[in-house]
């Protein structure tokens, strides 16, 4: 294979790259692919047609294909000549089981779930925040917190929030359990609830 | 092994399974990475890796390529990071005595070759991407249009850095070898004469 990667011919790096015509060029340009036989049938065609009349062509292609032979072989041979030792299948198993217990653990434990959970968690968090806020941005909402009787006296109309009490509980259905968490305020109820499959529930 | 056995071997539910996975690629694996990294005992670590890696990623695994292509490509990400991590320390002088001890004590450094030798050494002084896709063109026998796929390159870059990588190798293997129809260079030839 005396050609650079853009089809020319380079004999030797002091010389001149010599120009090539346009099918002797498609030759340098497809010849990974005539090598590995995935040109399609045509463009095969053509080269091999052009590589019987063009006398560098026709060595070129001969050259490619008999090297790759040679590459394979010596490859296979190298990689045959690897001693493996008896004890390393029995070792990949051992470990692949070992792996595969504490993938299993993993699971088990829920992390997937407990992601999930968690950030419902942090997002009803961020909701009473927003809730308290709002009410302390409404006129009279600063003084709401000194006594729920005396924000009562003041307005009626005005909700305080004076207690969040966070409920967890959970229900199965079939395979499926919901769980579902519950910030009760004297204001309002805000569950979030999230779905798992039981047997991960059944572990725990 | 079909898709079905080889994703149920990965989540590890099925120890039959898990043993076919092993006899299957375990040993394709192990070759392959002696040929990237250039030491058994790496390669086994490297192979072992790879095998818990997939284990781990196995809901990334869609099928749309085979499952071998699937764990070749963790292999080869796994020995990039394997040679980051010893590109400090004196590579190819530690690694060619620890694979010269242990050649010597398996009785496997007589049984080879000049062409293995001489190829597995040539391979630890080229670049690790001239490495990759030497390997994956004549040992695992991919296509142009695989190697760029594996390799995230496109199929030009992939037939150039080919090129390169073989004139690379070519500059390391001996002449007298015969290896690429013209021989090796006139510097190694000479040196070999010398």
């Amino acid at each position: 294979m005396n050609t650079d990667k853009h089809g020319l011919l380079a004999t030797k790096r002091h010389e001149k790259p010599q120009k090539l015509n346009l099918r002797c060029r498609e030759v340098r340009e497809h010849l990974a692919e005539w090598v590995e036989r995935s040109l399609a049938a045509q463009k095969r065609v053509r080269i091999e047609e052009h590589g019987a009349v063009c006398g560098e062509c026709g060595r070129v292609l001969k050259e490619a294909r008999e090297g790759e032979a040679r590459m394979r072989g010596l490859f296979l041979t190298a990689a045959d000549s690897m001693h493996v030792r008896p004890a390393f299948e029995g070792k990949l198993v051992r470990a692949l089981r070992a792996g595969a217990g504490a993938a299993s653990e993993a699971e088990r434990i829920g992390w997937f779930g407990l992601w999930r959970f968690g950030f419902g968690v942090a997002v009803g968090v961020i909701f009473l925040g927003l809730l308290v806020w709002r009410l302390e941005e409404q006129p009279g909402g600063s003084q709401a917190f000194a006594t729920s009787e005396q924000a009562t006296v003041q307005s009626p109309s005005r909700a305080t929030v004076a207690y969040v009490l966070p409920d967890y509980s959970f229900r199965e259905e079939g395979n499926l359990v919901w769980d579902s968490i519950t910030y009760r305020t004297n204001v309002l109820d805000l569950t979030l609830w999230a779905q798992r499959k039981s047997e991960t529930k059944k572990e725990l | 092994m079909d898709q079905e056995r080889f994703v149920a071997a990965l989540r590890g539910g099925d120890a039959e399974a898990v043993r076919e996975l092993v006899e299957a690629y375990g040993n394709r694996l192990f070759r392959s990475a002696c040929l990237l990294c250039g030491n058994q005992a790496d390669a086994e670590d490297l192979t072992q890796e790879t095998l818990l890696q997939a284990m781990r990623s196995v809901e990334r695994f869609r099928g749309d390529s085979n499952a071998y292509t699937w764990l070749h490509g963790i292999l080869l990400n796994l020995t990039r990071r394997h040679h980051r991590k010893r590109k400090w320390l004196v590579f190819e002088e530690e690694a060619g005595q620890d694979e010269t001890a242990e050649q010597e004590e398996h009785g496997h450094g007589v049984d080879r070759d000049a062409g293995v030798v001489a190829l597995t050494e040539a391979l630890k002084k080229i670049s690790g991407a001239h490495r990759e896709i030497l390997v994956l063109r004549f040992y695992e026998q991919m296509k142009i249009a695989e190697i760029a796929s594996q390799l995230g390159i496109s199929k030009g870059t992939a037939k150039s850095r080919l090129f390169y990588a073989v004139e690379a190798l070519r500059k390391l293997i001996p002449a007298e070898m015969n290896l690429f129809g013209d021989g090796g260079t006139e510097e190694k030839v000479s040196t070999l004469k010398g």
